[in-house]
């Protein structure tokens, strides 16, 4: 136990050396025989007795549920967990147990009666979802508390338990865009009415091929090109491909990375649940402090197990950045037969302020790329059909576009 | 069977709660085992698990009563000893 607690980041034994806290393996012995009726009175003497002597006012007890197996019948149990409630009572204990949940079909297992005695019941959950696994906590009951019964996912790292309760963002709290950044690409800068925002949520979605990556890619150059911090999180492709595939649009990364002004954050979505990989990502946020962050692509959330196991990824991080007045950029995979980006990502698009559509449009012999501002807030941005190439120098719009035109 | 002087041939502990009804039963049934079968040939020693916790701890006893038979054959009975042929054969006695 010791060992496995350091894990998780707590050190039983200095906690131990402090006098104030006991461990001690109560283990039942499974050889012996029953004569008659007992009950668990040796285990609370010898609780009362170390409680004492430690003068310890809170019990611990992890299992309680092996104990109670030498009783045979439900009544039995019942009776005991009565006796321990009074005795924890008449000593003043405060008390958390733990005992596993018997499943379906139901029968009177004895423990049902623990919920009523209880003043507060958590309830913790392992759910496996497309392969992902996902633990939830959940309140069940609280006398005299206004919690929130809702279920949450929660973590176990090397930190501790982390719960990370998606009802808890208070959205009146986050502040309003800020000034407007450059796109990197003059053209979309002059379509948006002067850039993007800072600390603003935008979206980008098209086709593979239609140049999602090298649009979020000369926002990242021009902002660290700027002296501006980016963190580059990256679900599909590891840095040094993403950085080779720039070198042809004319994007030169390198000199980003090793000003140390643009960092990688690469992770596969399948490898972690979503809850691990929010809290990666805001772990490696904390420390790196970005100014903005590019991410690509949102649709590979959905593999991280389901539409809803994307959907609350996206709304936290997007929540958090916008906390932290960060600004998000995205990109998303469009599925052919939508007009824009369908995937439950699509669900997003609500807490995004600026949203961009790429497609190829074909012009009889050859195909060309258009980019649509399907909105920006706050914004007088161009509502026109705005083609673009791919050049050797980045992203170049063909016409000069204005962003009062065509609205 | 032979009494070596000054070795009982049966040494029993009995761990009990205080004056619980089970625990007072149980040092009855067996007070009344001792005194009909082992005669002077046995040592029970009483527990009160209230008033030595860390006897009982040291050997893991979480149930009371509890009886923990050292010889002649280790044996670890729980209950208020109710069966008095289950303890006979325990001790090896019947």
């Amino acid at each position: 136990m010791r060992q496995n607690a350091l894990t998780v980041g707590m050190d039983i034994t200095a906690l131990e050396q402090t006098g104030h806290f006991f461990v001690w393996h109560a283990g039942v012995d499974h050889t012996q025989v029953k004569n008659g009726e007992f009950n668990i009175d040796a285990l609370l003497a010898i609780i009362q007795g170390q409680a004492r002597q430690l003068q310890a006012r809170i019990i611990m007890i992890d299992a309680l549920d092996v104990l109670l197996r030498v009783f045979h019948d439900a009544e039995q149990r019942e009776d005991q967990l009565y006796r321990l409630n009074t005795w924890l009572k008449d000593q003043g204990f405060t008390c958390i147990l733990t005992t596993k949940v018997f499943p379906p079909p139901k029968q009177n297992t004895g423990f049902d009666i623990a919920d009523y005695m209880a003043d507060c019941v958590i309830f913790l959950d392992l759910r496996i979802l497309n392969q992902v696994a996902t633990r939830r906590i959940r309140v069940v009951k609280y006398r005299g508390s206004g919690f929130i019964p809702n279920e949450h996912p929660y973590l176990i790292t090397s930190q501790g338990i982390n719960v990370l309760p998606v009802t808890s963002i208070e959205l009146a709290a986050y502040p309003p865009p800020g000034p407007f950044v450059s796109t990197g690409i003059s053209g979309l800068d002059a379509a948006l009415d002067g850039g993007y925002r800072h600390g603003a949520a935008i979206m980008i979605s098209g086709d593979s091929g239609t140049g999602k990556t090298t649009f979020i890619a000369s926002f990242a150059a021009c902002c660290c090109d700027a002296g501006q911090k980016v963190l580059f999180a990256s679900f599909e492709e590891a840095s040094p491909a993403i950085i080779d595939s720039m070198i042809s649009p004319g994007i030169d990364l390198q000199p980003a990375v090793e000003s140390g002004r643009l960092q990688f954050h690469i992770a596969l979505p399948e490898a972690l649940g979503p809850e691990e990989q929010l809290f990666d990502l805001l772990q490696k946020i904390a420390l790196f402090k970005p100014d903005h962050l590019v991410i690509d692509s949102i649709s590979a959330c959905r593999r991280m197990g389901s539409d809803t196991a994307a959907f609350d990824f996206l709304v936290r991080l997007i929540y958090s950045c916008k906390m932290k007045q960060i600004t998000c950029l995205m990109t998303d995979q469009k599925l052919p037969e939508s007009p824009f980006a369908a995937t439950a990502t699509a669900a997003i698009s609500s807490i995004c302020d600026t949203m961009i559509a790429l497609n190829f449009i074909d012009t009889g012999d050859h195909t060309d790329r258009e980019m649509t501002v399907i909105k920006s807030r706050g914004t007088h941005h161009s509502r026109k059909h705005e083609n673009f190439h791919i050049s050797d120098n980045g992203i170049v719009f063909l016409q000069k576009t204005t962003a009062q035109g065509g609205r | 069977m032979g009494t070596p002087a000054g070795f009982p041939e049966y040494r029993m502990r009995l761990f009990v709660a205080g004056t619980e009804r089970n625990s007072v039963m149980a040092l009855n049934n067996i007070t009344n085992i001792c005194r009909t079968h082992l005669k002077d040939n046995h040592t029970l020693e009483i527990i009160d698990v209230f008033e030595n916790h860390a006897a009982a701890m040291a050997e893991n006893i979480l149930l009371a009563p509890t009886l923990v038979i050292d010889t002649p054959c280790r044996e670890i009975i729980v209950g208020n000893l109710e069966n008095e042929r289950q303890i006979l054969t325990a001790l090896g006695i019947r």
